[in-house]
């Protein structure tokens, strides 16, 4: 568990750090189309720069990315060696046997795929190492406001995912505590065949899913004796406000938005 | 420590006091409960059955029962977290039902057991705010309240902290801030300290005191512990849902060894009477303050 990047943040104090989060999650969007219009040389540099320039000016160490890419690479592989085999035919062919084709265009395409992976795991990396999760909640729930038009319970919902994950903490030390005390009535976790394993997690799943039950009852008393009535009808403490660097950031990312427009191969 | 310990809660009692000698002068009831009964679902007996009595302006009742006796029924019956079945509860002038239920409650800030599940904010600037973002209470003037309320309770160096990184205690204090935010007139305290360390539940005392004299509040603490029915100016005795005892700290903590009966735990100086007794020495049986039992030591000591 802890070894897995992709998810957490690296409280660091940097311009990447300070950005709107709403800004970061529709630049990440972004981001991922400038990645897709991206197809040759010229244009995937760029985009390798801009990414390491973004890394850089965040001040986290290339090494956490390096990491965070570890857990995926069985996919990348995967994904790059079926690129590489079955392409359609085009240009020279290097080998060629049964079903199987290895040939320029292949092997040009794979390598493509295989920087694309690179680029959108490191940004989305860097988007959760540089910005917390009640951040992006906020950010979120702040980008879906448009959705209350269709009747969408955005302020509900933004409700929610802050409460759940204000609670993670404290839901892991509930299990911590609860596997310690299973250990010694002698319970092996993370021993034994798959089957094994899977039933020596009933002795935790239950104690924690009866104390996440009280719990969120305890939560929904305390909440109603503080006056919450409904989402919708409440003031915020919490806002996000606009700033200069990300219009700034926005701007360099739209002057990238054009050099990749002008150097891709129509 | 130990010598700050039995200064200080010896002061509370004098505090006490002097309210009790103020409010003798303006008995104006703020709470007044009648013939209230509540029962769970389809549970036979009531948790609570015919419960009748009045809290006046200003001052401290402590509610002590044992386990199971109904007195945190009775708690959230004040605050309309229950729906009780018969009776009434007026709370300042205000007759508690479905259409004024959001009323009361604006006069009613309540704190519960545990610490953690109480605490809804992500840090607790948040979580202060919390009360104020349900009263539409505008950013401008939240800001502001949400700071001088962290200021009260003294924690103003943790106001970005998450509730992971803080003690029970930290927690409940915090809990206090999101009350004072709110500026209610009552302040009900639902075995609030029961899960803390010793430390941390003199702490809160002693907050909770300064905060009713600052606020003027009036306090109904639901407890099993000594120290914080000490702190009370009178104590309600309830035992399967009813109410069987209504009597101040002096004559409750007379009752000695009787008091485990009610479902509190012995006061410090009721155990050391009880083991002075076994050894054949007759300590006085009124009631006595930490100082005082000191005091008569010291005499008999010197007497002998």
């Amino acid at each position: 568990m802890s070894n897995f990047i992709f998810g957490r943040y690296l409280p660091l104090n940097s311009v990447v750090h300070r950005l709107d989060p709403r800004a970061k999650l529709m630049l990440s969007f972004f981001y991922i189309v400038l990645v897709f219009m991206a197809n040759n040389l010229v244009t995937y540099g760029i985009l390798i720069v801009f990414t390491l320039a973004a890394i850089f000016a965040s001040k986290i160490s290339l090494g956490f990315f390096l990491k965070g890419i570890r857990p995926l690479l069985w996919l990348i592989v995967f994904t790059v060696v079926l690129q590489l085999l079955f392409s359609p035919a085009g240009g020279h062919v290097y080998f060629h046997w049964a079903f199987i084709n290895i040939t320029q265009y292949g092997v040009v395409n794979s390598g493509y795929i295989f920087i694309r992976f690179l680029l959108i795991i490191m940004m989305s990396t860097l988007l959760t190492l540089s910005t917390q999760p009640l951040d992006i909640a906020t950010g979120l729930s702040s980008l879906m406001k448009p959705l209350r038009w269709v009747h969408v319970p955005v302020d509900t919902l933004a409700m929610m995912l802050s409460i759940a994950l204000r609670f993670v903490p404290t839901l892991m030390d509930e299990a911590t505590k609860i596997m310690n005390a299973q250990r010694a009535r002698g319970v092996d976790f993370g021993e034994g065949g798959l089957f094994k394993q899977a039933k020596s997690l009933i002795p935790l799943m239950v104690p924690l899913f009866m104390s996440a039950f009280n719990r969120a009852e305890d939560l929904s008393t305390a909440m109603e004796a503080r006056g919450y009535q409904d989402s919708e009808h409440r003031s915020q403490y919490r806002i996000l406000t606009w700033q200069k660097r990300d219009t700034v950031t926005w701007i360099i990312f739209i002057i990238g938005f054009a050099a990749i427009l002008a150097f891709r191969r129509w | 420590m130990v010598n700050h310990y039995v200064i200080s809660s010896t002061f509370g009692i004098i505090t006490g006091d002097f309210y009790m000698g103020e409010l003798k002068t303006l008995m104006e009831n703020i709470i007044e409960v009648k013939h209230l009964s509540y029962r769970y679902g389809k549970e036979q007996r009531p948790a609570l059955n015919d419960v009748s009595f009045d809290v006046h302006r200003g001052e401290w009742l402590a509610i002590v029962g044992h386990n199971g006796s109904g007195k945190s029924t009775l708690a959230k019956s004040l605050d309309g977290l229950l729906p009780f079945t018969e009776g009434t509860v007026t709370v300042d002038g205000l007759e508690l039902s479905p259409e004024t239920v959001w009323q009361v409650r604006e006069k009613i800030g309540m704190i519960f057991q545990n610490p953690d599940n109480q605490f809804v904010g992500a840090t607790v600037e948040d979580d202060v705010a919390f009360g104020l973002e349900n009263r539409q209470v505008t950013r401008e003037d939240m800001i502001p309240r949400v700071k001088a309320a962290i200021e009260e309770v003294g924690m103003h160096d943790f106001a970005q902290r998450e509730p992971s990184s803080l003690s029970g205690g930290q927690k409940q204090r915090v809990a206090l801030a999101g009350i004072v935010a709110i500026t209610p007139s009552i302040l009900i305290l639902d075995e609030a300290t029961s899960m803390l360390d010793p430390l941390g539940r003199h702490e809160m005392l002693e907050l909770v005191s300064k905060l009713r004299r600052d606020q003027k509040l009036t306090v109904i603490s639901i407890t099993h512990d000594i120290d914080e029915a000490a702190n009370a100016d009178r104590i309600l005795v309830i035992d399967d849902g009813q109410l069987v005892q209504e009597a101040s700290p002096a004559e409750i903590f007379a009752l000695g060894e009787k008091l485990v009966d009610l479902g509190l735990d012995l006061p410090f100086t009721a155990k050391l009477k009880a083991a002075l007794k076994k050894r054949g020495i007759e300590p006085p049986t009124n009631y006595q303050t930490m100082a005082e039992m000191e005091e008569w030591l010291w005499q008999s000591l010197s007497n002998t």
